[in-house]
């Protein structure tokens, strides 16, 4: 697998996961201009993620965009995109299981 | 406020009160509101603003029930003072002490924030020429962007993938190499002399090679 598609699998896990708490929240989001970034802001200042999280999370997101642009990506984006994801599921599972317990075990 | 510039125009306010109405061509502000803008009181706004529109630099746009002030675009010193305030205003510094934090031989501003030539809505275009991910270098100048409600791109090139570029004759990177830049870090002297290293095994990114325009995020 190219890391390329390693990067998007990497994004991608983390976007799902902001959008489950998103989703557990009681909110869903549309398809709007810019909803992945509302999307990931919204999920981290939910988890209490702080900003600096948020940026690596925001800066991923940009990064995967840049395929728009013809640009690539790096083994070392890969590693950092995954870094933020396993930082950023962590603290989404734990306020999963803090907040809404019962999603989890269904 | 760039120290420069505060020494240039004798003052931080002025300085200050110059670069909201430069960045912002298109707004005409209360004194109230360019007062706030400028993080001043309105009185010594309005003592600044008097020499600024006697200079012709600033328009005073008499409305009621208060004047209104812009710069004034017809003035020959309009240009110059943006290209000015665009390679040393407070967005300039603080990227600047942003990119000494980075593991990278050289990094600048190019394109429209270089040339003088943005408007209160243009993204400001950041090379870096390292070895560092572009993960790492967007989320880097994120706080400044956030600071200035700026979109920052970021675009990041080891120094073997640039001598590549350069030899190959990107269009891209020809137009950065030719066009005006502000350096932040390093010298662009040092990163471009690097002869072509033809290593398959850099595993080079693609780079937009033959763009011409902005290669900024879609």
């Amino acid at each position: 697998m190219s890391v390329g598609t390693r990067f998007e699998a990497a994004y991608d896990a983390t976007f799902f996961v902001a959008l489950a708490v998103l989703n557990a929240s009681g909110w869903k989001h549309r398809a709007i201009e810019g909803h992945h970034a509302f999307v990931l802001e919204a999920a981290c200042e939910a988890v209490r993620s702080g900003v600096p999280l948020a940026d690596r999370l925001d800066a991923v997101r940009e990064v995967r965009n840049q395929k728009y642009a013809g640009m690539g990506r790096t083994a070392g984006d890969l590693r950092d995109a995954k870094a933020a994801f396993e930082t950023f599921s962590t603290l989404a599972i734990a306020w999963l299981q803090t907040h809404h317990a019962m999603l989890l075990s269904r | 406020m760039s120290d420069v510039l505060t020494a240039l125009f004798g003052s931080k306010t002025k300085a200050r009160i110059l670069e909201v109405l430069l960045s912002n061509p298109d707004q005409a502000y209360h004194l109230r509101g360019l007062a706030q803008a400028a993080g001043t009181d309105s009185g010594n706004t309005s003592k600044l603003l008097r020499v600024l529109v006697e200079g012709g630099v600033v328009r005073a746009l008499p409305e009621s029930p208060s004047t209104r002030y812009s710069i004034n675009l017809d003035s020959p010193l309009t240009e110059p003072l943006r290209s000015l305030f665009a390679r040393a205003g407070s967005l300039m510094e603080d990227l600047r002490t942003r990119a000494q934090t980075l593991a990278a031989a050289y990094i600048a501003v190019f394109g429209s924030q270089a040339a003088g030539t943005a408007d209160a809505l243009s993204d400001v275009d950041v090379l870096v020429v390292g070895e560092l991910s572009s993960v790492s270098a967007q989320a880097a100048f994120k706080s400044v962007g956030r600071q200035h409600h700026k979109s920052i791109n970021v675009v990041v090139v080891s120094p073997p993938e640039l001598a590549l570029q350069l030899s190959a004759g990107s269009a891209f990177w020809a137009s950065v190499a030719t066009g005006p830049r502000v350096d932040l870090k390093g010298a662009w002297s040092d990163v471009a002399k690097r002869e072509a290293v033809a290593d398959p095994g850099l595993g080079l990114r693609s780079l937009p090679a033959g763009q011409d325009g902005d290669p900024g995020v879609a």
